[in-house]
Formats: C-alpha cells, sequence, structure tokens
C-alpha cells in the first residue's frame, strides 16, 4: 500500500506537467456582435436571419427544466432543436467543461441560480446576454440582465382533509412550531433555488417583514438574545429542524395528497398538475403573515461560442412571447412570464393561481446582488443546519 | 556482456505469459486509474473557482482559482470555520456510513453465506428455484428495493401519513425508525448485495473437494467444527472478497440513503458528497471522495494482512470429489420458508413494478391498463411528452438498444481482463508485481460511481477523442467494474492447483489452449460470473454515466427521466423491462453454455 501511495505521488509530479489550466476567460467569437445586432431585431427579421444561419442543423439548448424538450419552437419557426437537461449543478460543470476549454456543447442556456450565473458564468464570460427588443418595454428593469424569462413559485400547501381544514396556516411563524414536525421540501442542499430563497430571507427586508410576523403571532417583540445573529436565522434554523427533506417536489405532492389532514410542504405549486390537488389549499389563498412563499427566476442566456447565435436569440425572443410562454410554461399553475404583458391563462386562474403581482407581493424573492454579498456565510451556516438535522 | 544478459533475462521474462499479462495490465490500468486518483488529490488540494470566492469572504483571504490550499481539508474534517459544520457534514455522516456498511455487510454474507451453504452443501429442497430467484434482489437496481420498502411499509403514523400496503391491507403501523434510518438502508443494502455473497462463496463451496469434510467427519468432528475449521477456512479468500466488496459498495452508495434515509434525517457520506458536489464547495467533494478511497485502501491491508497468513486455498485438484449432501431436519420446513421469503425479497418487487406500469391512476389498482405497454399512439394526461407505448416507444428501444451495447462490449472486455488478471495474480503470486495488479484493479470500486464520472469528463476535455463518445461510457464502465472480475478471477484462479496447468504444459499444450480447454472450463462458473456481474451492473447503473451522456441514450437514464417527472407507470415498466431482459440474458447463457449465475452453485 505505502508503495502504491508513493507511486500515485510521483505519478502526480509527472501528470502536473502536462495539467497545464486552459483559459477559463474565452474571447469573443463574433457571438456577442450577433447578439448585440440581434437586440435591435423584429422577431420576423429575426426569423429570417436564424434559418439563413442554421439551415438544416439542430439548435442546442441545456435547461434544467424539462419543459425545453417541448416542440413547439419547431413547429413554429421550422428549426429543430436537440436538448439535454441538466441539474444545476451539472449545467454549470458543462459550461465549465465545454465554454470553459473552447469546446462548443450548446447554444442556449435556460437556467436557476443567479449567484452561479452571476459570479462563474459571467465572470468568465461563458455566456452572453440578450434581451429581446419586442418584449424588453414589458420587462423590469431588475429582470432584464441577466434576463429573466419566467419565475416559478415554492408556497406553503397543505393537505385540508377533503375540504374540512381552513385557515391551517396564517402565519409563517407557524411552521416553526413543534405541531409542524415533518413539513416536507426539498433539500437546499441539493436545490439552489432554495438555498438562495433562505439567504434572501435573511437581508434586511425580510428580517422585517419577519419580526411584524413574529409580534403578530407571539404578541411581543423578536428579542436578540445572542444565539443568533438576526430574525431570519432563528427562523430559518427552526424551520430547517422541522423539515423533513426529500429529492423531488413530485415526491411532496404526491405524498401531501395522498396523506394525512395537516400534512403541509413547502414545494412547486407546479406539481399540483400531477396529482390530485382537490385535498391541497395554498396557504397564501387564505392569507397568511410573513410571507407565502418564494419566487425564483429561471434565467436564459446565450453560449458566448454559440454556433448558431442569432436561432438562440430567436429561442430565447419565443420564450419571451405569449404564444411560447404558453406552450412552455403556461398552461398550468405557478408559472409566471417575466414579460409582464404575459398573464396567467385562465385554466390557471381557474385553479387558484393569483396573477404575478399577487406574488410579487407575497413571496421572497431570489436577490442576486444581496445573496452575492452575503454568500459565504449564510450558506456555511444554512448548510451546516440542513446537513445537521 | 552485462547488457546481454539483461536483454536475455528481459527476454526471458516475456516468455511466459503470467509476467506478459501483469505487466501489460499494470501499464493499462496505472494510466487509467493513476490520472483519476490524482485528479482526485489535486482537486482537494486546490481550490475551484467558486471555493475561492468561499474562503476569501470567509477568511479574508486572496485566493484564485489552482492554488493550493488545506482549507478544503480543514473546514470539512477540522471545523476551521465552524465545528458544527464539521460534525454535521463529515463526522457524523462517517459514522453512520461505517454502521451501515457494516449492518450491511454482515446481512449480505450471513444471507448470502447461508443460501449458498444450503444450496450446495444440503438436500433442501427447491434448489432450482431457490438460486435462479435469489440472485434478483441484484438484478435489480437498489433504489427500487428501496421505493418498494417505502411503498411497504410507510404508514399514516410517519411523515406525512402515506398509506403503503401493510397498513392498506392489515391495519398495521410499523415505527418510523422502521421505514426511514439505517434499518431499512442497511437491510435494503444487505439484501441488494446477499445475491453477490451467494456467488462468490456458492462458487467456491461447489468446487470444493468434499473429500476434506468427509474426512473431518470420519474423525468425528461435529458439523459445526466441520464449519469452524474446514469449511470456513477454505472459503476464506471469497468470505473476504465479499465483505470488501459489499462494504466499499455500501459506503458509496446513494440512492437508498436519499430514499429510505434523508427522511429519517439519516445522512451519510454519499448523501454529503452529493450536497457538497452541488453547492459552492466543490473542492471538499473531492477531500470527501478521498476520505472514501483512503476507507477503501485500508480495507484492503486488512485483506493482505488476512489472506498472507494463508499459503495456499487450492480446493480444486487433480483428484476426483463429489458432494456429499447434508441431511436437513425439518427439510420441508426450512425449504418453504426459504420459498416465501425469497418471494418477498426477489419476487414481489417485480410483481410491484409490474402491477403499477399497469395503473392508469398511480396506485389506484382497479384503473389497470394496457396502455403504458402497447399503445400506438401518443399517451396523454402527462404534463411531458410521454410518447407511445413501451413496446412501440422509439425513445425507449434507442435507449434499449444503447444499454445493451453498452452493457456487452463492457462485460466482454471487463470479463476477459477479470480472467486474464486473476491467471496473472495467482501465478505471480507473492511477487511485487502481482500485488501490485491486484490492488490497482480494485482501485475503482472505491471511487464513488458520481465522482468517477465527474473525473473522466475532466479527462475528456483533455483528451477530445473521447468527449461524447461511446467508447469514453465503455472505458469509464470497464475500469470502474474491472474489481467484480478480477477479484472472482484471482479467487478462482487461486482455487486451481499449479499441478493441473503443469499436466497440460507437460504435453506440450500452448497457452491458449491450456487457457481455454482446461483451465477456464473448470471454473467456468466463477469466470462467467465475471462477465454476468459487469453486465448487469452496467445494464442497471445511473450515476456512473448521467454526467457523460444525455438522458435519452440509455435506459437508466431514461428510467430516471420518466421518475423524476412523475411519470411512475412508464418509469416502473423500464425497470421491469430490465429485470426481464437480464434474466433472458441469464437463461440464454445457461442453454449455451451450461453455466449462469445460480447454476454455477449447484441449482441442478
Amino acid at each position: 500500500m505505502k508503495k502504491l501511495l508513493v507511486l500515485v505521488l510521483m505519478a502526480g509530479i509527472v501528470f502536473s506537467c502536462f495539467a497545464g489550466g486552459s483559459s477559463e476567460k474565452t474571447q469573443d467569437t463574433g457571438v456577442q456582435a450577433a447578439v448585440k445586432a440581434a437586440e435591435k431585431m423584429t422577431w420576423d427579421e429575426l426569423l429570417q436571419k436564424a434559418k439563413e444561419e442554421i439551415g438544416d442543423n439542430e439548435l442546442v439548448i441545456y435547461g434544467t427544466t424539462s419543459r425545453v424538450k417541448e416542440t413547439s419552437f419547431t413547429e413554429k419557426t421550422g428549426i429543430k432543436i436537440k436538448t439535454d437537461q441538466p441539474d444545476d449543478t451539472q449545467i454549470y460543470e458543462k459550461m465549465q467543461a465545454e465554454i470553459g476549454n473552447g469546446l462548443y456543447g450548446a447554444d442556449v442556456f435556460v437556467t436557476t441560480d443567479s449567484f452561479n450565473l452571476v459570479n462563474l458564468a459571467f465572470a468568465n464570460n461563458w455566456v452572453v446576454n440578450y434581451v429581446p427588443a419586442e418584449a424588453k418595454q414589458y420587462i423590469s428593469e431588475s429582470d432584464q440582465n441577466p434576463l429573466v424569462a419566467l419565475y416559478y413559485d415554492r408556497l406553503f400547501i397543505y393537505n385540508n382533509g377533503g375540504g374540512s381544514l381552513k385557515n391551517y396556516i396564517t402565519n409563517v411563524w407557524q411552521v416553526t412550531e413543534p405541531e409542524f414536525k415533518g413539513i416536507e421540501m426539498k433539500s437546499p442542499l441539493l436545490e439552489k433555488c432554495s438555498m438562495n430563497f433562505l439567504i434572501t430571507l435573511t437581508s434586511p427586508e425580510w428580517q422585517a417583514k419577519l419580526a411584524e410576523a413574529y409580534k403578530s403571532y407571539y404578541g411581543k417583540d423578536w428579542v436578540n438574545e445572542g444565539k443568533y445573529p438576526n430574525i431570519s436565522y432563528e427562523w430559518i434554523h427552526k424551520f430547517i429542524q422541522n423539515c423533513s427533506f426529500i429529492n423531488k417536489d413530485s415526491t411532496v405532492a404526491k405524498d401531501l395528497a395522498n396523506g394525512n389532514k395537516g400534512a403541509s410542504g413547502l414545494f412547486l405549486f407546479e406539481k399540483f398538475r400531477g396529482v390530485n390537488y382537490s385535498n391541497l389549499t395554498v396557504a397564501a389563498t387564505e392569507g397568511i403573515e410573513g410571507f407565502a412563499g418564494f419566487l425564483y427566476p429561471i434565467f436564459s442566456v446565450v453560449a458566448s461560442n454559440a454556433k448558431y447565435p442569432y436561432a438562440a436569440c430567436l429561442y430565447i425572443s419565443y420564450l419571451m412571447k405569449e404564444d411560447g410562454f404558453r406552450a412552455l410554461f403556461g398552461k398550468d399553475m405557478g408559472a409566471y412570464s417575466a414579460n409582464t404583458s404575459v398573464k396567467v391563462s385562465a385554466d390557471a386562474l381557474a385553479v387558484g393561481d393569483q396573477d404575478f403581482s399577487f406574488w410579487l407581493d407575497i413571496c421572497v424573492i431570489e436577490d442576486p446582488a444581496y445573496i452575492s454579498s452575503v454568500y459565504a456565510q449564510a450558506y456555511t451556516k444554512i448548510a451546516g443546519w440542513c446537513a445537521g438535522k | 556482456m552485462a547488457k546481454n544478459n539483461f536483454s536475455n533475462r528481459v527476454l526471458s521474462y516475456f516468455t511466459k505469459p503470467s509476467n506478459v499479462i501483469v505487466v501489460a495490465f499494470l501499464i493499462i490500468l496505472l494510466s487509467c486509474i493513476v490520472y483519476p486518483l490524482y485528479s482526485v488529490l489535486n482537486l482537494s488540494l486546490t481550490v475551484g473557482q467558486m471555493d475561492s470566492l468561499m474562503y476569501n469572504s470567509l477568511f479574508g483571504l486572496h485566493l484564485k482559482k489552482g492554488d493550493f490550499s488545506l482549507l478544503n481539508i480543514t473546514m470539512l474534517m477540522f471545523g476551521k470555520f465552524e465545528k458544527d459544520y464539521s460534525i454535521s457534514f463529515f463526522w457524523s455522516p462517517l459514522w453512520n456510513s461505517i454502521r451501515m456498511s457494516v449492518y450491511a455487510s454482515a446481512i449480505a454474507v450471513l444471507v448470502g453465506g447461508i443460501v449458498a451453504w444450503l444450496i450446495t452443501r444440503s438436500d433442501i429442497k427447491y434448489k432450482k428455484f431457490i438460486s435462479a430467484v435469489f440472485v434478483f434482489p441484484y438484478i435489480m437496481p437498489s433504489w427500487t428495493l428501496a421505493l418498494v420498502w417505502k411503498n411497504v411499509f410507510a404508514n399514516s403514523q410517519v411523515g406525512t401519513g402515506v398509506v403503503g400496503m401493510l397498513e392498506s391491507l392489515t391495519g398495521i403501523c410499523v415505527p418510523s425508525w422502521f421505514v426511514y434510518g439505517i434499518f431499512p438502508c442497511s437491510l435494503v443494502m444487505g439484501i441488494h448485495y446477499a445475491p453477490f455473497a451467494y456467488i462468490l462463496i456458492g462458487g467456491i463451496l461447489r468446487n470444493m473437494d468434499a473429500n476434506l469434510e468427509e474426512a473431518a467427519t470420519i474423525l468425528k468432528a461435529d458439523r459445526w467444527r466441520i464449519i469452524r475449521k474446514v469449511t470456513l477456512p477454505i472459503v476464506m479468500p471469497a468470505l473476504i472478497s465479499t465483505v470488501l466488496l459489499v462494504f466499499s459498495s455500501t459506503m458509496a452508495s446513494y440512492a437508498v440513503p436519499v430514499f429510505v434515509g434523508s427522511p429519517g434525517n439519516f445522512y451519510v457520506l454519499s448523501t454529503m458528497l452529493r450536497a457538497l458536489y452541488s453547492s459552492s464547495y466543490s473542492g471538499q467533494s473531492y477531500v470527501m471522495t478521498l476520505v472514501l478511497v483512503l476507507i477503501g485502501v485500508g480495507m484492503l491491508s486488512l485483506n493482505q494482512a488476512v489472506i498472507g497468513k494463508r499459503k495456499s486455498f487450492t480446493t480444486v485438484t487433480g483428484k476426483s470429489g463429489q458432494v456429499s449432501y447434508v441431511k436437513l431436519k425439518g427439510n420441508t420446513v426450512i425449504s418453504v420458508i426459504m420459498v416465501v421469503l425469497l418471494f418477498f425479497m426477489a419476487i414481489f418487487p417485480i410483481f410491484s413494478f409490474a402491477l403499477e406500469s399497469l395503473c392508469e391512476v398511480q396506485g389506484d389498482y382497479s384503473t389497470l391498463t394496457l396502455k403504458f405497454w402497447l399503445s400506438r399512439d401518443p399517451i396523454s394526461g402527462f404534463h411531458i411528452a410521454v410518447g407511445e407505448g413501451i413496446l412501440f416507444n422509439p425513445a425507449i428501444w434507442k435507449a434499449l438498444g444503447g444499454s445493451l451495447l453498452l452493457s456487452l462490449v463492457v462485460s466482454l472486455v471487463v470479463g476477459t481482463s477479470g480472467f486474464l488478471i486473476g491467471y496473472g495474480v495467482s501465478k505471480k503470486r507473492g511477487s511485487r508485481a502481482a500485488t501490485l495488479l491486484s490492488n490497482v484493479a480494485f482501485f475503482p470500486y472505491l471511487i464513488p460511481s458520481m465522482a468517477f464520472g465527474s473525473i473522466f469528463l475532466a479527462v475528456s476535455t483533455k483528451l477530445l477523442f473521447l468527449r461524447g463518445t461511446f467508447f469514453l461510457l465503455v472505458l469509464v464502465a470497464s475500469i470502474k467494474y474491472l474489481p467484480f472480475a478480477s477479484r472472482s478471477g484471482t479467487s478462482a484462479m487461486m482455487q486451481l492447483s499449479g499441478e493441473i496447468e503443469e499436466a497440460a504444459i507437460i504435453v506440450g499444450a500452448p497457452w491458449i489452449t491450456r487457457m481455454t480447454k482446461i483451465l477456464f472450463p473448470i471454473q467456468k462458473s466463477s469466470f462467467i460470473s465475471g462477465y454476468l456481474l459487469p453486465f448487469v451492473s452496467c445494464i442497471r447503473e445511473l450515476s456512473l454515466f448521467v454526467l457523460l451522456t444525455t438522458s435519452g441514450t440509455l435506459i437508466t437514464t431514461l428510467l430516471s427521466y420518466f421518475d423524476e417527472r412523475n411519470v411512475v407507470q412508464m418509469s416502473n415498466g423500464i425497470n421491469l423491462l430490465i429485470v426481464l431482459i437480464v434474466l433472458i440474458v441469464n437463461f440464454t447463457t445457461n442453454k449455451l453454455t451450461g453455466a449462469s449465475i445460480d447454476k454455477g452453485i449447484g441449482g441442478n
């Protein structure tokens, strides 16, 4: 064994001679110029340019959501697509492995996690931001760079026992109480948007809202006894202690729909569509103090070494259009276009969804700038709590 | 003169096939294994881009990507930032992993060893059924057994109160520790690997000369003394190999602790490794990988220490032998109990997969339909495009073809290599080269599949001809599954006495004839296991390939795709398809060669 380890170390010295790192910052390959030009084009101009560019080839899309596999884009434009669905860690690994080494992999990324997008992907010039001209006026400034295609929400939801249980969660501090032991959610250690939500919760804005909800629930002001840096960390720690971490949102939805009266969870509203949701109530529809859950963005960006940048911009434009959003995301509840002219569908409203503005007021929204400023300390503390349950 | 002597010695050295085999495999394996190990070591001792952002912020440093730093180690293992962080992410999961692996190994060896002894040494009834069915739990992916466990034992008193089959049929609610935690994790892994123990131990028992035990009986030794003093020492190599492999596999397992561990807040190294891998502390995930590797090295050293005490484990000699069966008291009762247990362990899960794939509404058994198998039109009612029924779905057939081809190529490469390595190691036993080869061939097993796949993804960015190719998948899988075959080949070859090959040499048989006509046929059952086990492992592997290929390439990535999107009818159906394919391969192998996973150990 000792000899084997010596051999490994010697081989390491040899290999280190060959292990020169490649440049992570890619050069401008013309994609940036193409994207700048595309930002001035109308849909029809971009469509024509994209078709000339791509011919009969396939546009490659990496997306963390399965919706990228929808064929409606091809049906509308005639441009073929090839998709892959890595998770929110793998997609950045692929960027690093491919674009970071000057290799072509994808033209478009549809992804979550503002922290890695900004501090890794944009910092290394692996991706280029594109804002479609026709949708720009309807997208808020904060959603333009990087471009947010849509938001999903994860909400506090409970089993209403066939309608007999009402107003079960009315204050966000309730879910930190012993009665809510076992509340299900996807582990923040495995889902970056959940971790980003918890980190955003530590911001001054949400500290204030939690303090109001605390006073309303307990009848007294929160006092900092020194155990936690601020009120948000107390909520987070107690909530995590109560949580039962599950690996898939669809499992949470199914468990709650088939479970006991009062079973609850914090999960994707969108997953209602896969279960019998007559047993499920979204706490926000009955009113909840503090916050009702969180909204997280799905970004869409062009690869800095995209083979077909105009086609990539066309795809992103399609996501931001009404018909594109409806085809990929908008049939069901829980998805909201960042293009404010695209409203929640009538079908979704009919089953209890609300306009995007309703959720904006009562949900925690991932704040990339704040997250970047506190990420290391907040992540380490929260991750330690999640792992040490 | 000296130069001539040296070149003569070199030429003479390479005239022996065993020397050529050992040297050739050493070169290949060191090239393919040392680089990944070096990568893990390098990534543990340097900071990545996100690591540097985090550490600079936490400790006020100015690290850049690629800088040397011990922070990955000190923060993860020694509480550099917070003691609780180390305990939560490392020490507590480590202790959990060790406990789970010890219990699983004990269960696997006990259950597999007892069944192997019953099949090969007793007159238990229904041998053919038992030996054929007992391998099913290994054929099925371990996480599907975990899912079946959850489906049966989840109840209204645990978690969200989803009612499982046991409560639904009998009203019985088992406690939460029974549903989630170390108990189900250990039991599921133990059951999953019991066939492994059964194959390895049974293969040795079957070929063991019964005269040894009969001599002890004549000398009036009781049954228990015979087992302790005669049988156990001889099957020691297989027993230790089994314990090592089951322990290592369980330490690195991910899916089972996720399904029946995490909901009960039972975390192990692999679940924490996955969490770190997904986090901004990826360097710490490589430290954890290194720890897993070092634990494996420790186990290997233990193996060497134990095996080294014995001079010979020969059981197959040129003399004839015959098996005598122990007459069991209460044979019928024992046989029936075994059959019932096997039904629940091996057949019920398959039945469960089939049933789930036939339900129009998941879990509602009054809505049975064949459409998920036979529909020629795209199936609607799901939020994703499912396509046609399984038997007419082009995407499924394409993925299945990919998996079959990959598994076949990998099994041929691995099985043949294992046989040759076994020959080389047994012939050169005691030499440094053979010891090194034996240890190096085992190393890939110690690296968790997910990390292994990631390392080769990085390799493929340097060696561009590998990237995205089928060859890369073959290369990764072949190295990863070589330990099975090399251990199996080595154990089998060690049972063969040298006089058998010597007799063939005397009559002038060339090496290839000796291999194919004498040595291979004698230990055919063990060697063919060396081909079948990689095939079974490869066809149901997911985490090894998930970073290296897209979701439609292999049947398991496609199964995971449907399962992730809650189209459980399709995922259960595909799962059933995988199990059926392996059974058909086993049956076909039996018909063509007379050997099979179960036949090799006494299922007449």
